[in-house]
């Protein structure tokens, strides 16, 4: 197996007496896409809050390249080479959107030698990738939902991370849109060879890019491995029975052929 | 968030700093005229009071403006500047600390402007870093605390009155437009250099959506500490300055209504730009003015209602507007 960048360990965070991630271990490995899955509530997004800082795990540590970064402050964890996308976007609404993703550039891994100049030069050809240079100059509030995910996604990729966390690029997303959004990743993938942990609810998505999935299920990881592994594992098929229509979505696939 | 001397340099010729630069032009061309005495003190006496407006709202904007935070308790650093150099001149008088050491006015005002700048640090800092963890109203609310905290000055300056001094009047009208002008040209660079620069960037992050900054890698806790320092340092030299002026400071130096003002003259311009608190500051002086001459019950009415309507009609100021009907002047109005 490749080379280890981000490894967890044994991580529990609870919010009172809710446990959101239960003793939660994996691996992430260079170059490979892991796609994190489970149903409403699993705890996806608290573990992306773990991994980046925002929320301190009460138990367990976190790895990025051999050094613990649990606990560490966001902004720091972020200038190691760890960026992430919202959910619910974060655009800076009154900032330009190339503004936007200057600032991905000029606080990222290289904020201490990184002039503007350099940052501009970054942001310009980071938006030309994701295909928002013709909008580089509007204020990100102006943006439409599938743009300002891929504004989500720029000033993620400006910040030229080694660990790239995706929360539901995917989501509030039309079909065709859904295309266009998997192609992109696929070139990030290629063409920047970034590692990439990515939650998502579309199914065939999931099944398309990642290398590996982890399952998690109320806190806990019930499963990991191949898509082909995890689509025919009956834990995981049970968990997302609680959420009829993903398990709907979940079984059509499986009939289509596993989606791999 | 170093900027280079070469960039800031260069940064210092470009087309956003025009507006700053052109009133320095204008303030320096008539001060010759003046220190030349050839011409009375009527227009330096406006451009000073033009150049603490624009030079009190902009240092407000650092914080307000720029980090999105906004401060109801900026007179207190105001208030303290002044308090500052009053106790200077007062302790260099008979029986004082300074007695003896110099009666010199220039080495007194700077001494005074120095350490009201140093309390003032000294205080944002304290205060900024339990206070700047409020988000919102709450962070509004906490630095009204700052204001009535403050008032305990009032107790040593005495029963509502006046603290004064003699700060030597040979030249005085003179000395002070040369003082104001200096402290303009500072507010100015370090507020623009400021709106400029990457720590620019960074606190427009934390203005739009603080998460967001944090996690992209900008050092929130450091940035809003460091601004509120800024904001504080400049709005004590403003204070300074201003009781240097009057001779005196008294409990209004301190005041709420200061304080009200000076978010006020930040709304009317423009939030989030440099112009804004430059031409906002103008305005409020001009429309405070006239109202006083003409109207002097209705003044504060009429701010009032000029308030709500821009507030309600063009919630981006001013600056908002003239850069959305005219965009070429937006590269000038940054």
């Amino acid at each position: 197996m490749a080379e280890e960048i981000l490894r967890v360990v044994d991580v529990t965070k609870r919010f009172g007496g809710l446990i959101a991630l239960d003793h939660v271990s994996f691996n992430v490995y260079k170059g490979e896409i892991l796609g994190l899955i489970g149903p409403n509530g699993a705890g996806k997004t608290t573990m992306f809050n773990v991994i980046t800082g925002v929320y301190k795990p009460e138990e367990g540590h976190i790895y990025y390249k051999g050094r613990e970064i649990t606990g560490m402050r966001p902004h720091k964890i972020a200038r190691m080479g760890i960026s992430r996308t919202h959910q619910i976007v974060k655009p800076f609404g009154e900032l330009s959107v190339l503004e936007n993703t200057m600032i991905g550039a000029l606080f990222g891994p290289k904020h201490e030698t990184i002039t503007e100049e350099e940052a501009r030069q970054i942001a310009s050809e980071i938006l030309e990738f994701v295909g928002l240079a013709d909008k580089a100059e509007l204020p990100a509030r102006v943006l439409n939902i599938q743009e300002k995910k891929r504004l989500e996604l720029a000033k993620a990729l400006a910040q030229e991370p080694e660990l790239l966390l995706l929360d539901e690029v995917l989501a509030g997303l039309n079909p065709g849109e859904v295309q266009k959004m998997i192609d992109l990743l696929e070139r990030v993938r290629r063409e920047k060879g970034i590692t990439m942990i990515m939650i998502e609810h579309v199914m065939h998505a999931v099944m398309n890019l990642a290398d590996r999935i982890v399952v998690l299920h109320f806190g806990r990881k019930i499963a990991e491995g191949t898509p082909e592994e995890i689509a025919s594992n009956p834990e995981v098929i049970t968990a997302y029975l609680g959420d009829p229509e993903m398990a709907l979505k979940f079984v059509k696939k499986l009939r289509k052929g596993g989606g791999a | 968030m170093a900027l280079g001397l070469k960039e800031a340099t260069r940064k210092l010729l470009d087309p956003g700093s025009y507006l700053g630069w052109a009133l320095i032009a204008i303030f320096t061309l008539v001060g010759v005229y003046f220190w030349a005495g050839k011409i009375s003190s009527n227009y330096p006496s406006l451009l000073m009071d033009i150049m603490m407006f624009v030079g009190i709202a902009l240092s407000l904007a650092v914080i307000m403006s720029f980090a999105g935070y906004v401060s109801f308790g900026h007179a207190v650093f105001f208030g303290l500047g002044g308090f500052s150099v009053t106790i200077v001149f007062r302790s260099a008088t008979k029986g004082g600390i300074l007695a003896g050491v110099t009666s010199n006015s220039v080495v007194l005002l700077v001494l005074g402007l120095l350490l009201g700048i140093a309390l003032s640090i000294l205080l944002a800092a304290t205060v900024g870093a339990a206070v700047l963890r409020l988000r919102g109203a709450f962070f509004a609310i906490a630095t009204i605390g700052m204001d009535y905290v403050i008032l305990y000055l009032e107790t040593l300056v005495g029963e509502g009155g006046e603290l004064e001094f003699n700060p030597g009047y040979t030249n005085f009208l003179e000395k002070t437009y040369a003082f104001f002008l200096i402290g303009f040209i500072l507010t100015f660079l370090i507020v623009y250099l400021v709106r400029v620069s990457k720590f620019g960037y960074g606190l427009a992050a934390i203005r739009e959506d603080e998460d967001a900054a944090e996690i992209l890698g900008v050092d929130t806790t450091r940035y809003k500490i460091y601004a509120f320092i800024i904001a504080a340092a400049l709005a004590a030299l403003w204070g300074g300055l201003f009781s240097w002026r009057t001779s005196s400071v008294g409990p209004e130096n301190f005041s709420l209504k200061y304080s009200v003002d000076m978010i006020v003259m930040n709304v009317i311009g423009g939030l989030g730009t440099l112009a804004g608190p430059i031409i906002g500051g103008i305005i409020y002086y001009i429309v405070k003015r006239l109202t006083l001459i003409y109207v002097p019950q209705l003044a504060y009415v009429v701010m009032g209602v000029i308030v709500i309507l821009v507030v309600s009609f063009f919630p981006e100021g001013i600056v908002g507007i003239v850069n959305r009907k005219v965009k070429k002047l937006s590269e000038y109005l940054i």
